[in-house]
């Protein structure tokens, strides 16, 4: 039966957990997985790292209510590829992005070099035509080593609609690239 | 009419990305040069890609990363620190209020010769001044206030008893007119001030006998809130 009044109790159930050691392993374990989001979406590293930085900084603010520790990096991943897309999107510092990190193989002449940069460029300007929902799964799959399960679990969805996207993002990047 | 090699090169390009094969799809590749070799292409473009994305995404964090991560964090934690009290602010300011309202209520009539009231029971005989409004969110007069507004207190004998009254963030307003409702229609004399010291829970407290009326709790029309 209800009274008509709240009566605000604050009770502490918790047991106490050290978010600093905590959000240390998660720099020492994510800190790079931030890094790779943030410079996939930026291609530039300063900003890169500064996206990442200000993710895992909003992440340890609001680590004590995370109640499932294991959602951590798909929290992170989320906020960081949040926070790039918003730093892309305010243009700043675009003029200095880089085209491509490291060479795939030794590129032994200038010729190569030269080819290999123009794939690259091409290939990075596909992948941002991509809609977002496979964008986000291509660039992961490239982090996560292109296993499907360790996306799911990043993006939280069923490994099925990974597979499928995958299939889908590479088949577009392909066409593009042909 | 459509070949299998027709039926299987629209396949292909899903098959170069990693999608199930057709039935049958295997064998045709055995068996036919060009699908093969168009297979192929596809299937090198695709992992070239892939190389080339991998190794792109492949940063290392500098040398400053982490500590700057540290840094960063600390700092954006120590600047949201004081917001999450600041409910507190308009709640404390509220209770403030009302104590204060409440008090100088009941002590106007009394004088310092007046010998001091009975423990924990007021005695205040005629009606105070209007409880003051919620003040808004501000901490300087709600630290101020209690200061002023008593300046007989400190020829008083006995301790003065200070009501306390913790509010949720919101419930300001409303508090105050169930306050001032009840004020309005009981006998002052019959109200109790009580202060509880975390010790007293510890303690048998004998409590005297009191009426408590029938209290009806309505909720406020809109227009009044």
């Amino acid at each position: 039966m209800s009274t008509g009044m709240d009566i605000p109790v604050l009770v502490s159930l918790a047991e106490p957990v050290d978010l600093e050691a905590e959000f240390e392993q998660l720099l020492r374990e994510s800190g790079p997985l931030a890094l790779r989001v943030a410079y996939s979406v930026l291609r530039q590293r300063e900003d890169a790292e500064d996206v990442a930085q200000e993710a895992l900084a909003r992440v340890y603010q609001d680590m004590d209510k995370l109640r499932d520790r294991e959602r951590f990096r798909s929290w992170l991943v989320r906020i960081c590829w949040r926070l790039a897309l918003n730093h892309q999107r305010a243009g700043r510092r675009r003029v200095r992005r880089e085209q491509s990190a490291a060479p795939v193989g030794p590129e032994t002449s200038v010729e190569q070099m030269a080819v290999n940069n123009e794939f690259r460029g091409r290939m990075w300007r596909a992948i941002d035509a991509l809609p977002e929902k496979l964008r986000v799964v291509v660039i992961l799959a490239a982090i996560e080593g292109y296993d499907v399960r360790e996306v799911a679990a990043l993006l939280e969805l069923p490994p099925g609609t990974v597979k499928s996207r995958m299939h889908l993002a590479r088949k577009r990047l392909a066409e593009a690239l042909r | 009419m459509m070949t299998s090699c027709d039926r299987y090169r629209r396949s292909l390009a899903d098959v170069a990305a990693y999608a199930p094969a057709l039935p049958g799809f295997e064998d045709h590749l055995a068996e036919c040069e060009s699908c093969r070799a168009a297979f192929a292409n596809e299937r090198l473009l695709v992992d070239r890609i892939e190389a080339e994305l991998r190794a792109a995404v492949d940063v290392k964090p500098s040398p400053e990363f982490m500590p700057r991560a540290r840094r960063r964090a600390v700092e954006k934690a120590n600047a949201r620190r004081p917001r999450l009290f600041q409910w507190l602010v308009p709640v404390g300011a509220g209770a403030a209020l009302l104590a204060i309202g409440i008090l100088a209520g009941r002590r106007e009539p009394a004088t310092p010769s007046e010998p001091p009231p009975l423990a924990r029971q007021t005695a205040a005989n005629t009606p105070g001044p209007p409880l003051p409004p919620e003040e808004p969110p501000s901490a300087a007069p709600a630290r101020k206030a209690p200061r002023t507004a008593l300046p007989v207190a400190k020829a008083r004998p006995a301790r003065p008893v200070e009501p306390e009254v913790l509010l949720a963030p919101g419930e300001g307003q409303a508090f105050l007119k169930f306050a001032r409702d009840i004020l309005a229609r009981v006998d002052r004399q019959s109200l109790l001030a009580v202060k509880l010291d975390p010790e007293d829970l510890n303690k048998n407290i004998e409590v005297p006998a009191v009426e408590i009326k029938p209290v009806v709790i309505q909720p406020i029309p809109r227009s009044e809130r």
